[in-house]
């Protein structure tokens, strides 16, 4: 028999075989074009602005690689934004030659320090790079053609994770590889729907003309990206420039990083949720924002499945227990009544599903490592993925449902 | 975009009907398992019947008895495992509501075997203890304490072997056998025994609570 339970599970399934197929199929048709980028037709001037709060850590690297950058030096800006640092990021920064530094009161929120930086730039085109990001080289010279198209608002990189050394920091570098591999997937329905701060290029004129980043939001990059869309520019995604940026390596810090993400997401939701399944929004209100919802529904959903289905499970047995004591009968020959050998051995649909998408979230990773180049050996790369769509997929929704409250409740935050 | 979303559209109600197809497939196959387990369970009762008539008939009283009971017990022992069986496979069957219409089925082969039960007992003077197990199919809340029960029972089974027999019924399937036995005998809730026609014992029952009823 079908209970609500059985009903919610048959659609978190439909839901998630519908998105797994919309990326397998976008994959297949433009597996040629990944890595394709336009032909460079000229130099645009480029400022190079680098935020950067207390980082005296990473700075001087940082700014090392964009000296490196293999792009013509008079056309070439770097500008590095000092948001109120209490240690030597300033005095880092002002050592390098060429590099310009602009000491500004820290506001709270990043995106007060880009648009700072946005204001002091003097060049046709920005990039954004995190302080703790490392670009290579031909980053930005691969970046670059895809302004050819004036419809181009924004061009993303393949971002990576630098020298994961710890579980939290190598399960991080498998997510990153599969998030540039759906980010590109995603531009070929105009879904790209965020220029990560670890190395992003805009168009200035854009920027300026659509207010710069928003400063009342966690995730400017997120909102600027939205924004582009709603004011009809596109987003491409130059696959080839790849950067590298430092990862939380710990639980907590990652924690935070993600609840800052995800009540950033949700802001960015709540912004333009009117313009949901509205076509003259094009993919922002027909892709982006329906993908965003249900993506929370599914979370939600699929969460909500697990516990139930675990919370029954821990109770039954439980009880099982308790009362197999109490009625002094063989706790043993209930361990060996297991409704789950029989969901294996004697399948339903459930089971096909299950088995279905776990297969599918396999290729998935798979495809994706090697699309991106990420090579993963031996058992500990499989204890990795297995980690990864076990332990580390499972916090997501708890951790939107905690954005969700910290949402609701306004709680202010900083960067 | 446009074309790519209907693409999608298009495959994933395709897949996703075809999983449905498959589940059902699997739980129809499980069915007509159950069906051929119960048609040949019906045949081999039939023969069991016919043979203890015949043993009456033909032999003198106490073998005859003797024969009769003996193959009362096996069958006894094939339907019990065949009902754990089919349990197995009501479980975790989703699709397909056919399944209550063999769980009446294997109810009244159930029924037919304690009536025959409960005629050896007069006719051969049998010394044995007759437990009928009244569960619920529907009633989720009652699950736990049935499977506790169904673990006792089966524990006390393989104890006391030919010296009880097992009838398990289904409470909540609407036979009007059953229903004239629960007004009959005021069983109002699950699990509750019946113990040789005569005693009733609602909840959770040990081994020890029963065996003052029934002899092992």
């Amino acid at each position: 028999m079908l209970y609500a339970v059985d009903i919610a599970y048959l659609v978190f399934a439909f839901i998630t075989l519908y998105f797994t197929i919309l990326f397998f199929l976008l994959f297949l048709e433009n597996k040629k074009s990944i890595y394709k980028i336009p032909k460079l037709l000229r130099y645009p001037s480029m400022s190079i602005i680098v935020p950067a709060h207390n980082e005296e850590k990473n700075i001087g690297k940082t700014i090392k690689n964009l000296k490196k950058l293999i792009y013509p030096k008079n056309k070439l800006e770097i500008i590095v934004v000092n948001d109120g640092s209490t240690d030597k990021t300033g005095e880092i920064a002002r050592n390098f030659k060429g590099v310009k530094v602009f000491d500004k009161v820290n506001q709270g929120k990043k995106a007060y320090a880009i648009n700072f930086g946005v204001s002091k730039a003097k060049n046709e085109i920005i990039a954004c790079i995190d302080a703790d990001s490392f670009p290579k080289p031909d980053s930005i010279l691969k970046a670059v053609p895809f302004f050819n198209d004036p419809i181009v608002g924004a061009v993303t990189t393949s971002v990576f994770v630098k020298e994961p050394k710890n579980l939290i920091q190598k399960l991080q570098y498998l997510e990153y590889a599969m998030i540039v591999w759906t980010r590109k997937l995603l531009e070929f329905v105009d879904g790209i729907y965020v220029t990560p701060g670890a190395l992003s290029l805009y168009r200035k004129d854009v920027l300026q003309k659509i207010g710069g980043f928003d400063e009342n939001n966690l995730t400017e990059d997120i909102e600027i990206a939205w924004r582009m869309i709603h004011q009809g520019y596109i987003i491409k995604m130059s696959t080839p420039s790849k950067v590298y940026t430092t990862v939380p390596s710990s639980f907590k810090k990652w924690w935070a990083q993600r609840i800052r993400w995800n009540v950033g997401g949700l802001q960015t939701s709540a912004k333009y949720v009117d313009t949901l399944f509205r076509s003259r929004f094009k993919s922002l209100g027909m892709f982006i924002v329906p993908f965003f919802i249900l993506s929370y529904f599914v979370s939600l959903l699929g969460f909500g499945v697990f516990v139930y289905v675990l919370g029954t499970a821990i109770f039954n047995f439980s009880s099982l227990f308790f009362k197999s004591f109490l009625y002094k009968s063989d706790p043993l020959s209930l361990i060996n009544y297991s409704y789950f050998a029989d969901f294996l051995i004697l399948p339903n649909v459930f089971t096909i599903f299950g088995l279905g998408i776990f297969i599918l979230s396999l290729l998935w990773i798979f495809i994706s490592l090697k699309t991106t180049g990420i090579k993963i050996k031996g058992l500990s790369g499989v204890y990795k993925i297995l980690v990864y769509l076990t332990l580390y997929i499972t916090a997501f929704p708890i951790i939107l449902i905690n954005s969700i409250f910290k949402f609701l409740k306004s709680k202010k935050y900083s960067w | 975009m446009k074309n790519i979303i209907i693409k999608t559209t298009i495959m994933s109600i395709i897949i996703f009907v075809l999983g449905i197809l498959i589940g059902v497939w699997l739980d129809n196959s499980r069915i007509e398992e159950i069906k051929g387990t119960l048609t040949s369970m019906d045949i081999e009762w039939n023969d069991a019947r016919l043979q203890s008539s015949f043993y009456q008939k033909f032999t003198n009283n106490s073998e005859s008895c003797e024969n009769a009971i003996k193959s009362n017990f096996d069958f006894n022992d094939k339907i019990y495992k065949e009902g754990i069986e089919i349990e197995r496979r009501e479980n975790v069957n989703k699709l397909d509501i056919e399944i209550i219409n063999e769980k009446i089925r294997y109810a009244l082969l159930q029924l037919q075997f304690w009536s025959n039960s409960i005629n050896l007992k007069e006719s051969c003077k049998a010394n044995y203890s007759s437990i009928v197990y009244f569960y619920s199919f529907f009633d989720e809340n009652a699950k736990i304490d049935q499977r506790i029960q169904s673990v006792i029972l089966s524990d006390l089974k393989e104890e006391c072997g030919n010296k009880i027999i097992l009838v398990p019924l289904p409470f909540d399937l609407n036979v009007s056998t059953v229903e004239f036995i629960k007004s009959e005998y005021k069983i109002n809730s699950t699990p509750s025994l019946l113990i040789n026609e005569k005693i009733v014992l609602t909840g959770i029952q040990n081994k020890e609570d029963i065996l003052k009823y029934a002899s092992c």
